[in-house]
């Protein structure tokens, strides 16, 4: 026998259902209470406070929530039923599908050698993006001036994660033992040099980082204008920092504030992103694969580029005291 | 509260500093919890205005 229910019945449903997830979950708060619908007898409806629902879910509860089939066997032994005649009674009707705003930003798999670093500046616990790179101490990591440094006082608590997917750490977490960043960025918050580098401590059995993650090589006092593919983990909305991203074009200077010598490329990666890797494209090595030319630093409010420091002799020397620390 | 370290003195056009915290401390303070509310950190520059009025 076919089992059909009616629209009343369907909704019925849908809101019992959103009344035991609520209730099952832990029941934040007291579950509303269905109206009849009073513009189509047919259809019940409820008001849901959605206040506090966001932050209600968080990563341990979503885990933890039970899957929906479970209310769905439940309401079939409730047994509501209706005859098929009612439910195929009225005119054709559609809906048309919305889009949402597409990003330019686009999504990655993991790649071992970039990860998201996390630090603490003050008080408060912070998360950046970093890249590995090649070094003679195999054990240097590449970020933003602003992850590591700021105002003059130095991050505490910085750990490097390679291949951060969402929460999950498949070559470990690599603490920091030492901070490297132009001294003009330290002293002064010159943009010009917001380029900065971890050298992080062996993991519990010894191994070196670069060992374990390989190593990006990287470029310094390049020409300008070159294309590039840029890295990260943008976690501020519309994204949220679980799974790498990635932009690539054509760098362009910043006509606004030409001083800071900085290079832009088309790129709407937000907060999270900072430090993540810029590689150079060439014919012979894209994506992920090119040498390391600068760092996600900047953007303007209302405008969709990511700007990088130029990698010039002083972020160079920079990265050599590092690499040979 | 974590003290920030000192920077090194003067080192020309490199600033750096040595942690001394163990990677022990350091992998215990990062929970899961506290990795999942971290912050993004974030350099946003204001929207840029327009141009002085009467220059193309």
């Amino acid at each position: 026998m076919t089992r059909t229910r009616s629209l009343a019945s369907g909704l019925l449903t849908f809101s019992a259902a959103a009344v035991l997830a609520f209730t099952s979950a832990g029941a934040a708060s007291a579950a509303p209470s269905p109206s009849d619908g009073k513009a189509n007898p047919s259809v019940a409806s409820v008001s849901v406070d959605a206040g506090g629902a966001a932050d209600y879910w968080t990563p341990e509860r979503m885990q933890g929530a039970v899957p929906g089939d479970t209310l769905a066997g439940k309401a079939l032994e409730r047994g509501n039923r209706t005859s098929p005649a009612l439910v195929e009674k009225g005119k054709p009707s559609s809906t048309k599908g919305t889009k949402g705003k597409p990003t330019i930003a686009q999504s990655e798999n993991p790649v071992s050698h970039i990860g998201k670093v996390f630090f603490t500046m003050g008080s408060t616990n912070y998360v950046c993006s970093g890249n590995a790179v090649t070094s003679g101490n195999r054990s240097t990591v590449a970020t933003a001036g602003h992850c590591v440094n700021e105002s003059g006082a130095y991050a505490t608590n910085f750990v490097f994660v390679p291949a951060y997917d969402n929460g999950a750490a498949p070559y470990g977490k690599w603490t920091a033992k030492g901070l490297y960043a132009p001294s003009q960025w330290v002293t002064g918050g010159d943009m010009t040099y917001d380029t900065a580098f971890a050298v992080v401590n062996p993991d519990s059995n010894g191994k070196l980082l670069t060992d374990v993650v390989g190593g990006s090589g990287t470029a310094f006092n390049q020409a300008r204008g070159l294309t590039y593919k840029a890295f990260g983990y943008p976690q501020a909305s519309p994204f949220n920092g679980t799974s790498l991203w990635s932009c690539t074009g054509k760098a362009t200077n910043d006509t606004n504030n030409p001083q800071f010598g900085t290079q832009g490329i088309p790129c709407d990666m937000t907060g999270g992103s900072s430090g993540g890797p810029w590689f150079i494209q060439t014919s012979s090595s894209t994506g992920s694969d090119g040498l390391q030319n600068s760092i996600n630093s900047y953007g303007y409010s209302g405008s969709a580029v990511m700007y990088g420091p130029y990698w010039g002799s002083v972020i160079e020397a920079t990265y050599t005291n590092a690499a040979a620390s | 509260m974590q003290q920030p370290p000192e920077p090194h003195p003067d080192e020309g056009s490199v600033s750096h500093v040595d942690l001394d915290q163990s990677p022990e401390e350091v992998l215990e303070y990062w929970t899961e919890e506290r990795m999942a509310e971290a912050k993004p950190r974030e350099l946003k520059l204001p929207e840029p205005g327009p141009g002085p009025a009467g220059q193309d």
